[in-house]
């Protein structure tokens, strides 16, 4: 019953960057998440960890199928092949880590998804609504966490390490600021948003959390350095 | 006809982690009936994206719709759009979970 939508070059294959991404990184987060439903410091966020890893592969699972919509390959695909940023591509070192990748990446993933709330393309923009409902609490958990940490003084500067490398590949994700990628996207009415829009968001929700906790104000900056990036790897 | 019996049908299909039909829990979002090719076309939705219980309930569908001598095949696309919430569980239902100590 699903049918293929009339998108065309190139917003069908800047679309398509993203969307491969999007469910990359979700299904790699939540396998991270799920590493951590064991470990985690306390009860009530290891059941947290868990429930978050859950939902992180049931939205890589609905966002695959949307690469087939756009007549691209890869619609089959259940679980990440590499197409993931490198602070996923290996187990979480700490908690404090987690946190980081929690708010950083977690962050930038669900501000791009917001900005498809009202995407051009329509299974996009169904599965947004569903995807944000359920990333409130993610959102809950990383702001509590992270003030938490920010406030303990023997793992500030471990967070804030932490916070630094997962906004430094965050950002990335977004890509360039006036790329012809998202120009196009923005454009077409499929994202609302771009590059910097995005970034300003997660950088905004990350000052406005870590006020009053002590830490000194993450510099976040924006990238400077894009060789090497690519559209398909987003880092 | 054959989609009254469908709606019917879907009534006894359970939950499988609630004793409560999909129906019950608002899951179906639409129902049709193809009389040529004798098919069943169902849209339906899930409490979460990451529910495990997907396929089980769509298997129990199947079954449950297949044992009608009037269908041969049964379409099932998953939506996300309503966007489920506790408004679509049914008052039946409601009552059922508050017994079972389910807040709702």
């Amino acid at each position: 019953m699903t049918a293929t939508v009339e998108i065309h070059s190139p917003e069908r294959e800047a679309l398509g960057h993203l969307v491969l991404s999007l469910a990359d990184n979700k299904a790699a987060l939540g396998r991270r998440y799920g590493e951590w439903a064991v470990s985690a410091p306390t009860l009530e966020s290891a059941v947290a960890a868990a429930a978050m890893a859950q939902d992180e592969l049931g939205h890589a699972r609905a966002t695959y199928p949307l690469l087939k919509q756009l007549g691209l390959e890869d619609g089959g695909r259940r679980s990440e092949v590499g197409g993931r940023l490198p602070i996923l591509a290996a187990e979480l070192p700490s908690w404090p880590w987690f946190v980081a990748v929690n708010f950083a990446v977690d962050g930038m993933l669900s501000a791009f998804v917001r900005a498809c709330e009202e995407s051009a393309f329509a299974g996009l923009a169904q599965r947004a609504r569903k995807i944000l409902q359920e990333e409130r609490s993610h959102a809950v958990h990383a702001r509590a966490w992270a003030r938490r940490l920010a406030r303990a003084e023997v793992r500030r500067d471990a967070f804030a390490a932490a916070l630094g490398e997962a906004w430094w590949q965050a950002a990335r994700w977004a890509g360039p600021a006036g790329g012809e990628e998202f120009a196009a996207l923005v454009a077409g009415g499929f994202v609302a948003q771009g590059p910097d829009e995005l970034r300003c968001a997660v950088r905004v929700m990350i000052g406005e959390a870590l006020e009053d906790t002590g830490l000194p104000r993450p510099a976040l900056p924006e990238p400077q350095d894009w060789a090497g990036w690519s559209a398909e790897e987003r880092v | 006809m054959v989609e009254a019996r469908i709606w019917e049908a879907l009534r006894h299909v359970e939950d499988p982690e609630i004793p409560v039909s999909v129906l019950g829990m608002g899951l179906i979002v639409s129902v049709a009936y193809d009389s040529e090719a004798r098919r069943a076309d169902l849209e339906i939705t899930y409490t979460a994206m990451g529910c495990p219980a997907m396929d089980f309930i769509q298997d129990d569908i199947r079954e449950a719709l297949l044992a009608d001598p009037d269908i041969d095949s049964v379409e099932i696309e998953v939506v996300w759009d309503p966007v489920w919430t506790k408004d679509r569980i049914r008052s039946d239902a409601r009552a059922t979970m508050r017994e079972l100590g389910i807040a709702v």
